[in-house]
């Protein structure tokens, strides 16, 4: 007969110590150190605190992988040493855990926090506008319905909330006038950066949401330290930390999942009635949490498998509760949640059908693959690291020992990878619903080893699992730590069109014209920039000593576009020669080396006077404005720039095309009032045949922002009827405050104010 | 109350369910099984790698690669099973005996209604009815104009094969097959109205198995889920993509409704008195229940029956006929508030707007239709009427029988049955049936078709007629249950 091996006696003390509920033994090591527990512990808790606090306040000033790893390190000693310290005193264990749980959380918001802000007004994510510009529109419109169910409409009915309370505070602050201010796309640039700041912080909490569920699911159903390893490997995850910055729909569908999740966990555990039946309110909340889940992506919808498991694990009677009253609930929530679907059903089938079609047949040029499964593993392997094989040792180790709890898990993240597997296009963020299975995996993995480790006392010097624990985490948690602190570097150097535009407002004159190869909303309210996506045009259009000569002192090149010229010369010539010339001529003053953003180049053309096609000193109130020049000659639309190569009279109009007009106007003074600027085309006999009447370029520089002495360049270019009759016409131009008269209007200095006070500029010809 | 925490806990850790079930067994089968996997997937990862030379293997290189996956997939289940792990992932998963013949039963239900399912054809009368409603169908996905043109079919039964429709749009969207909802001919609606026929059929059998436990034993409902499984109405009729299945799905849940609420009403109003239970009344001392004050508990039960029976007449409004054993139900719980009635007729109306939301704002072309309806049948009160039934009673007999033959003779001895051992739960399906039955037979033309809503109350009936057989030939001296019984009962030698 087989004996037990006998207890030592510091062993039987222990054990009948924790039995009748008296402080635990101190570990060996203090123990053998000849250390009191406690003293040391909270001397190592105090350490890890301070670490933490100095790491994350060095890593938000001055960012470096390093020293956010190290903060990950930090963060994850204070956890492991609060645990400790929890066990040396005689505290309650909660109270550490709360500690303990709350600087997890703290982690995870400060990756998400950082750099939230990063490439505004710029948006480098091509997805965000798709969710922005649909809730931008519900709220100028006031038509809720989306049109289109590319996504389901929980998350931009979310964003639309966030965006009207974003409104609600910018009219106090000034920031807007009307809901008219939204600015129509938002595809590349946006005139309203506040939206997308308030927008990817809803992103954020629901990202920090993630840690508290992961946290609850665990807990629940494995225990407080379960739990609390999820809920820090979720923090880290660097997906979840990196798409946590952005308006899509990943992180809230991976949000509402585990919301989904938590309720069926609290499901699960819900107590049975009597007559073991399952209670209906955690039956319809678990199936509501469905329904929200579905109604942020489609493919969270899979998420309803473990609500079908959930009745048959209770051994509850009538498990057809549960399917029904949870089925009925998840519908009733996605079709209340995305309501437009069914009057609009034929969208909504076209345009989910064309998801499916894009997946799984049409493919997406470089993210496609036959072995997805592959592809998905690799990159969970290079993202979260040593987490990815120990959840797969968690998940496995959860099937062969078949507790019910974990057929609760496991459904899940096995369907999910294997339809994302089967499918042709690889998108790695729809992996984003997996990661709190797989952190609650890999703490169920990490659990089970350590309990193992720390039986090898012949290789330990510990008994005490939660010490192995500790040793294991950092090995775990760096590699993932250090890939989120690295993205979020890079999040938080402005992009370099940003970076010019800030230094150039910053340190140049506005005297002179600024041509710049961006888009045109960076430079709000400064009226001396004239973009090239705009207005303009190519810059190669014009030889550069053409600049100079029209006022252009400072030119801001897109590098990314002449490189490859130079380089190659074959490919684009002309831009070579160009940019060689623009090299040799002018004076590079900043060269911004690309990165976010393309790379940039910052030209002094020289100083220099704009050269107007036809000079004027006319005056405009009492010497309020003058106008120093126009030109006058064909433009191809609204906002188009005329400038002639050379001086002479305009070709003749046909009826339908743009007269392009372009304004020098010099504030003598700063102006009094907003004044609209007419421009009227009289026929012969004095009658308007068309007219234009806006505030200078095209209402976005009003006069009233003018300060003294700028030139401002004013686009006034005027469409000519389609039926207009051959004639002679007369182009004539004036100001006036709306509601009131006109300003006086005066050919030159100190004469006398011209009729109708308005001045006659030239006589076009239309054929 | 701690006792029970501690063991709800226990149960929803369950850690030590099965626990060592993985033992010595499991370990030295493991070996072999390991071995001959390693073997296995060593031979047939070589024949993969032979690449192009595998021209002896009909199939080549992908059915080495299927083989090999078949016989891993084999070995594993092998090996799972020797080990234990099977035992102990089915002891985890609770599933009772009864529901698992039931799954059995749908199982084998389902092999009928969906085997040729693409192809099926409806028989020519049945064809106009189909391809109105797959053309209604098609246009509410088209449109996503919900309002249905006409009322001739039920509108619950368009909402339904619209649904299916869509599903099978998304199911089948590709490049090559459609990408637009335009695209969709009411063909294409074709075999998915016919599927969810045939899944609304295996539900009607499910809940004729609940039913029946409820009312007789799980053994009474496994016979009757059986017999409904065999019906060869039912099997016509999920390859027709009209309402006859539908219906019979309504009928069935209302007086699954009915049911529930009637044994609710009848423990709650005398629980001091007996407790009915699986169709018996039980003893005096009901432990259980508690008596018979405060709120009266059945009431939500009662406008949930209430509900389904407004749904049901939604969907035919023949079926308004159940209000007939809705009443005697209520009738047991005693005099009734008018509150509570008016609750009920609420329930009710709601139930019908649910099954026919338009019915309101299409009521004139809602009259026309049920109107159309109603002179299929003759509802005079003459003497004429009389004779009518007379003469249909033997007809519709000799139909039903040629259609039916096994559920029309055990569906009648199970009414004899019945009607002999005067039990509330009896009275309340004979109720249900008898008056729906007898609307049928004032129809001008008979049809085996039209019966097809009350076949799974014949299922219940025969069910009860079956049960009853088995518990005298249990009970009999000479039989083998019986004996089993006693020598199970008897001491061993040892």
């Amino acid at each position: 007969m087989k004996t037990l091996p006998s207890r030592t006696p510091t062993q039987a003390r222990a054990t009948s110590a924790d039995r009748l509920g008296q402080r635990p033994a101190a570990p060996l090591w203090a123990t053998l150190a000849g250390f009191q527990a406690a003293p040391v512990e909270a001397a190592l808790t105090a350490c890890a605190l301070a670490a933490l606090a100095l790491a994350i306040g060095v890593g938000v000033r001055q960012p470096g992988a390093l020293v956010l790893a190290l903060c990950a390190v930090a963060g994850v000693a204070l956890a492991v040493a609060t645990l400790m310290l929890a066990r040396a005193l005689t505290w309650p264990a909660h109270w550490w855990r709360r500690i303990v749980l709350v600087a997890i959380v703290g982690s995870g918001a400060v990756l998400r926090f950082r750099g939230l802000a990063f490439g505004l007004p710029y948006v480098p994510h091509p997805d965000e506008p798709a969710v922005v510009n649909v809730a931008q529109r519900m709220l100028r419109t006031g038509d809720l319905d989306p049109h289109h169910f590319v996504y389901p409409s929980l998350y931009i009915y979310l964003q639309a909330a966030v965006y009207a309370l974003h409104l609600g505070w910018g009219f106090t602050q000034g920031l807007y006038t009307s809901v008219n201010d939204l600015p129509q796309t938002t595809d590349i640039i946006t005139t309203a950066p506040g939206i997308y700041l308030w927008g990817r912080t809803l992103t954020v909490l629901l990202g920090i949401g993630i840690i508290l569920l992961t946290y609850g699911a665990g807990k629940r159903l494995y225990g407080p330290r379960t739990g609390l390893i999820a809920a820090l490997l979720v923090a880290f995850a660097p997906p979840l930390v990196d798409d946590g910055h952005l308006i899509t729909v990943d992180v809230p569908a991976a949000f509402f999942t585990a919301l989904a999740f938590f309720w069926l966990v609290e499901l699960y555990r819900a107590p049975l009635s009597p007559d073991r039946h399952t209670r209906w309110w955690p039956i319809v909340r678990a199936g509501i949490g469905v329904g929200l889940a579905a109604a942020t992506k489609y493919n969270a919808a899979l998420i309803v498998l473990p609500l079908a498991l959930v009745p048959l694990l209770r051994r509850a009677h009538a498990p057809w509760r549960v399917w029904l009253g949870g089925g009925l609930a998840a519908l009733a929530t996605f079709f209340l949640v995305t309501p437009f679907a069914i009057p609009e059903l034929s969208v909504f089938l076209n345009d989910t059908a064309s998801v499916i079609i894009h997946y799984k047949f049409q493919g997406h040029g470089r993210f496609e693959s036959n072995e997805n499964w592959l592809y998905y593993g690799r990159y969970l392997w290079q993202t979260f690291g040593p987490v990815w094989p120990l959840a797969l040792g968690g998940l496995l180790v959860m099937a062969l020992r078949g507790r019910r709890a974990d057929l609760l898990v496991l459904p899940f993240p096995l369907l999910y990878y294997a339809a994302l597997a089967s499918l042709w296009v690889n998108f790695t963020r729809n992996l984003m619903l997996l990661y709190p299975f797989l952190a609650l995996a890999a703490a169920v993995a990490l659990q089970t080893l350590c309990r193992w480790l720390a039986t090898l006392r012949s290789l330990l010097v510990t008994r005490h699992s939660s010490l192995v624990t500790a040793l294991v985490l950092p090995f775990l948690l760096v590699g993932p730590a250090v890939v989120a602190g690295r993205q979020d570097n890079l999040r938080v150097i402005p992009d370099t069109r940003v970076a010019a535009q800030r230094w150039m407002a910053e340190h140049l004159p506005r005297n002179d014209y600024w041509l710049v190869e961006t888009a045109p909303q960076l430079w709000p309210r400064q009226g001396n920039v004239i973009a090239t996506s705009a207005s303009f045009g190519d810059p190669a259009q014009h030889p550069p000593g053409w600049y100079p000569a029209h006022g252009f002192r400072y030119l801001l090149l897109d590098r990314g576009k002449y490189d490859p010229a130079l380089h190659s010369p074959d490919l684009r010539p002309d831009a070579a020669a160009w940019f060689q010339e623009a090299l040799a001529r002018f004076t590079l003053v900043r060269d911004l080396p690309g990165g976010i953003g393309p790379a940039l180049a910052l030209f002094d053309t020289g100083p220099g006077a704009p050269v107007m096609q036809h000079p004027s000193a006319a005056r405009f109130g009492t010497d309020e404005l003058a106008l120093a020049g126009y030109n006058l000659g064909p433009a191809t639309r609204l906002d188009d720039l005329y400038f002639p190569e050379s001086g002479g009279t305009p070709r003749g109009f046909r009826p339908g095309d743009w007269l392009g007009l372009t304004l020098l106007w010099q504030p003598l003074r700063a102006p009094s009032g907003d004044y609209q600027v007419f421009i009227h085309l009289r026929d012969a006999r004095g009658r308007t045949v068309a007219q234009r009447d806006a505030r200078p370029q095209n209402n976005t520089y009003p006069t009233d922002r003018w300060p003294a002495g700028q030139a401002v360049l004013d686009s006034a270019n005027l469409a000519l009827p389609a039926t207009l009759p051959p004639g002679q016409y007369t182009v004539v131009i004036g100001l006036y405050p709306p509601g009131q008269s006109r300003l006086a209007a005066r050919a030159a200095p100190g004469d006398a104010p011209l009729p109708n006070a308005e001045l006659p500029l030239a006589t076009i010809e239309v054929k | 109350m701690n006792a029970e925490r501690g063991t709800q806990k226990a149960e929803l850790t369950g850690g030590e369910a099965g626990a060592g079930v993985v033992g010595r067994r499991g370990a030295s089968t493991f070996g072999v099984a390991r071995v001959a996997f390693v073997s296995a997937a060593l031979v047939l990862y070589l024949l993969w790698l032979g690449r192009g030379e595998l021209g002896w293997l009909p199939g080549g290189q992908w059915a080495a690669l299927g083989g090999w996956a078949v016989l891993a997939a084999l070995l594993l289940v092998i090996w799972l099973w020797r080990a234990g792990y099977l035992a102990r992932w089915w002891a985890v998963v609770h599933v009772a005996p009864s529901g698992a013949l039931l799954i059995v039963i749908v199982l084998i239900a389902a092999v009928p209604r969906l085997v040729a399912l693409p192809g099926a054809a409806p028989p020519p009368m049945a064809l106009a009815a189909e391809q109105e409603a797959l053309g209604e169908a098609r246009r509410m996905v088209t449109t996503g104009q919900f309002r249905p043109v006409t009322f001739a079919r039920p509108s619950a039964l368009l909402y339904l094969q619209t649904a299916s429709g869509a599903a099978a749009f998304l199911l089948g969207a590709s490049n090559d097959r459609w990408h637009d909802v335009s695209a969709m001919q009411p063909a294409d609606l074709a075999t998915p109205a016919h599927l969810l026929n045939a899944l609304l059929g295996l539900l009607t059998i499910a809940l004729v198995y609940a039913t029946s436990r409820r009312l007789y034993s799980p053994r009474a409902g496994l016979l009757a889920a059986a017999l409904l499984a065999c019906s060869p109405l039912a099997w016509r009729a999920a390859h027709v993509a009209d309402e006859s299945t539908l219906a019979a799905l309504a009928a069935m849940l209302a007086l699954w409704g009915i049911v529930d609420c009637g044994l609710r009403i009848a423990n709650w109003w005398e629980s001091r008195h007996w407790l009915f239970e699986e169709g018996t009344a039980l003893s005096r001392q009901n432990p259980q229940s508690p008596p018979a004050r405060g709120f009266p508990v059945h009431i939500p039960h009662c406008l949930v029956a209430a509900f389904l029976l407004g749904l049901a007449t939604g969907i035919r409004p023949a079926l308004l006929l159940l209000v007939a054993p809705l009443v005697l139900a209520l009738w047991w719980g005693g005099r009734m508030r008018v509150a509570i009635v008016g609750l009920l007729l609420t329930a009710g109306v709601v139930g019908f707007l649910v099954a026919a939301p338009y019915a309101l704002a299409a009521l004139p072309a809602m009259l026309d239709a049920s109107a159309s309806t109603a002179r299929g049948y003759d509802l005079r009160v003459t003497p004429g009427t009389l004779a009518l039934l007379v003469r249909h009673v033997p007809d519709g007999a000799l139909l039903f029988s040629r259609a039916e033959p096994l559920l029309a003779l055990l569906g009648s001895v199970g009414a004899l049955i019945a009607l002999l051992r005067r039990q509330r739960g009896d009275w309340l399906v004979l109720a249900a049936l008898v008056p729906g039955l007898l609307l049928v037979l004032l129809h001008r033309s008979l049809d085996a078709w039209q019966f097809i809503p009350y076949t799974p109350f014949l299922a219940l009936l025969g069910g009860l007629a079956l049960d009853t057989g088995w518990t005298s030939l249990a009970a009999h001296p000479h039989s083998t249950a019986r004996r089993k019984q006693r020598s199970r009962k008897r001491p061993s030698a040892a």
